[in-house]
């Protein structure tokens, strides 16, 4: 009972209430805007916060952070720019979907399935929070590294026809990923003694490059070809379409709450890893995926917003920070003079469920004020070419520029543009080149840090993936992808049939 | 004709040698070869000449390859290159949002706009939004 008075806090407390709303609001603009992340928000916020009662500034943190995860979809979706790493996935089908004339209907669902993703991460959060924590807790390098190759899986949706290449694409990709000084032992990799590359390169300037700039040059050459289309449909998703995408957006609701509560892991693999269950288990999409389905919008948009609260247990029960933005509000904790960690839940269990409580009425904020600024967001698509590309080469260049004020970035960025319109005149899609340079550092970091722990043995090595039982499951479930993407189940099931 | 058809994948293949040859480079630090930092990106680039070689023989055998791009299409694409190659190149000489202004009005020119009053507004509200967000809120040092 006393759980559930804290958790209505927010509710309540008409401080709380608006400061929560204006959180959330501010968020979903910071989110949509390439180049400005939520973990800049925040971190801004903190010093703006620093004299604040506590809950006051966590309310407004706890608001923008689910603004900001939700904020990105926007602009992938109508620019196919990724506001955020998070919302990579969402361009998948988003984009597609606003090409048809719907981008409306698009938002809207971005919006329903966020918010209901938002809310089963909320849930899990206040009443599962020990028992991820530990899950969190027995995972080890061996099953960070079969989790990124969970996430590789997905390079068999993403290849658009040319397998061979989009597999080579991938693995440029992890290659660039690895651009910079090594984690373990700080040797440069790539970097042809330049220190502009010793610091690797930013995947938000890769993204803003290959989604966005390349997009101008396709645009460009596609004028005279092009129909634009200049409406946006309905905006409000009917109920029969969000009951059909419930059970599957439970079930990447639930791949989001454990991928956010890993430490080091964020919404970006979480969504790929929901959009990729998504594409293996929906048999009949409302349209192939990659060409506007509903399923592939619901999925990523889900799973990231389920991320919050699954990043937030380790934070709240272990004081381990799930993702950058979760170490700081850790900062934040410590300022006011909390000590983050197991004590935390001991010594103040109130604000346990004040911040979950938060997180849970700022999704609801979402629903309102997600539903109101589609109107102003959706009529970028009815902007003409001769206005809009020059804006987004614009945002390109902003964007490239404010993750580090630094004018190679932006070069960077175009750079990966060029690439990224030669690939795709050629038929070959950009989405894998992200998802390695996503996924490369962790499959490099945690393949080698598994061998270091099995003390360089292959042996040891190899029997790690059956004997713990989170490896079991994880080998498992990439085995049998690895079979159904090969055509295996298919071919058994005709052998048995005849 | 074919070597339009093959050039991506030739250009695969080198990219795989540089690569190769880019991670041999790599300081192992006397680790064992499979925990050195070498490791990943060696084994990659292998993987990835394979693959690159395979594809050149793929669309060597193909009969069709990808459409390509026209005269104007070219034109259309080199001609925007040149007016952001400009704008790059004079950032950190000019005031960064003068040179916006500037950069918005020659680009919505080039694309075919040719209202002069609309195009000012337009490019004078994008700056001060830019403004206003990036440097104003959220003090971002432009160049």
């Amino acid at each position: 009972m006393e759980m559930l008075s804290n958790f209505v806090v927010p509710f309540l407390e008409p401080r709380l209430l608006g400061l929560v709303a204006l959180g959330t609001f501010a968020g979903i603009y910071v989110g949509a805007i390439p180049g400005l992340t939520v973990t800049m928000a925040t971190a801004l916020l903190l010093s703006l916060t620093y004299s604040w009662e506590m809950l006051d500034a966590l309310a407004m943190i706890m608001g923008v952070y689910t603004g900001g995860v939700y904020g990105g979809a926007r602009s992938a979706m109508l620019l196919n720019i990724p506001g955020a790493p998070a919302s990579v996935a969402t361009t998948f089908d988003g984009y597609p979907l606003a090409k048809r004339g719907e981008a409306g209907l698009g938002l809207g669902l971005a919006t329903v399935m966020s918010v209901t993703g938002g809310l089963i991460g909320t849930m899990f959060l206040v009443f599962f929070a020990p028992l991820i924590a530990d899950f969190a807790l027995a995972f080890s390098h061996r099953d960070y590294f079969l989790l990124a190759l969970m996430g590789l899986m997905l390079l068999g949706a993403l290849s658009g026809g040319s397998f061979l290449k989009a597999l080579f694409v991938a693995f440029l990709g992890v290659n660039i990923g690895l651009v910079g000084l090594d984690t373990i032992t700080g040797t440069p990799r790539f970097t042809y003694g330049t220190l502009a590359l010793a610091q690797g390169i930013n995947i938000v300037v890769a993204i803003l490059g290959l989604f966005g700039f390349s997009e101008v040059l396709m645009q460009l050459a596609n004028r005279r070809k092009s129909e634009v289309v200049a409406q946006v449909g309905r905006l409000f998703p009917p109920l029969r379409l969000v009951v059909r995408l419930l059970p599957l957006v439970v079930r990447t609701s639930v791949i989001g709450v454990f991928v956010g509560a890993l430490p080091g892991v964020g919404g970006e693999i979480a969504a790929l890893l929901g959009y990729d269950h998504a594409k293996r288990t929906v048999k009949q999409p409302s349209r192939p995926f990659g060409e506007g389905a509903f399923e592939g919008i619901a999925a990523p948009e889900s799973a990231n917003n389920a991320c919050i609260g699954g990043a937030l247990v380790p934070m709240l029960t272990l004081g381990i920070p799930g993702d950058a933005v979760t170490a700081v509000i850790i900062g934040a904790l410590v300022i006011h003079g909390l000590n983050p960690g197991p004590t935390l839940m001991i010594n103040t269990p109130e604000l346990f469920y004040v911040v979950a409580g938060s997180v849970f009425l700022a999704h609801l904020m979402l629903l309102v004020f997600g539903f109101l600024g589609i109107e102003f967001f959706r009529r970028l698509v009815t902007v003409p070419p001769g206005y809009l590309l020059p804006g987004i080469t614009l945002l390109t260049v902003i964007g490239a520029y404010a993750i580090n004020n630094d004018v190679t970035d932006v070069v960077w960025s175009f750079g990966f543009g060029v690439i990224g319109f030669l690939l795709r005149i050629n038929r070959v899609p950009v989405a894998p080149m992200v998802l390695g340079i996503i996924l490369g550092p962790l499959l490099d970091e945690s393949f080698r840090g598994a061998l270091i722990a099995a003390n360089n043995d292959p042996g040891t090595f190899l029997l790690g993936f059956v004997s713990s039982p989170v490896s079991l499951v994880l080998s498992t479930v990439i085995l049998l992808t690895v079979l159904a993407n090969l055509g295996v189940f298919k071919a058994l099931r005709r052998t048995g049939g005849g | 004709m074919i070597l339009r058809r093959v050039s991506l994948s030739l250009l695969f293949v080198a990219i795989s040698v540089f690569l190769l040859l880019s991670s041999l480079a790599i300081d192992t630090k006397g680790a064992a070869f499979a925990v050195s930092p070498r490791f990943v990106p060696f084994g990659l680039s292998i993987v990835m000449m394979g693959l690159a070689l395979r594809a050149l023989f793929q669309d060597f055998r193909s009969p069709d390859g990808p459409a390509g791009l026209d005269g104007p299409a070219w034109r259309s694409i080199l001609g925007f290159g040149a007016v952001v190659a400009g704008y790059l190149a004079l950032m950190g000489t000019v005031n960064f949002h003068l040179l916006t202004f500037g950069f918005l009005m020659a680009a919505f020119f080039y694309l075919g706009v040719r209202s002069l009053p609309r195009m000012a507004l337009v490019a004078a509200s994008l700056v001060a939004s830019e403004y206003l967000i990036f440097e104003y809120a959220f003090h971002v040092r432009f160049p």
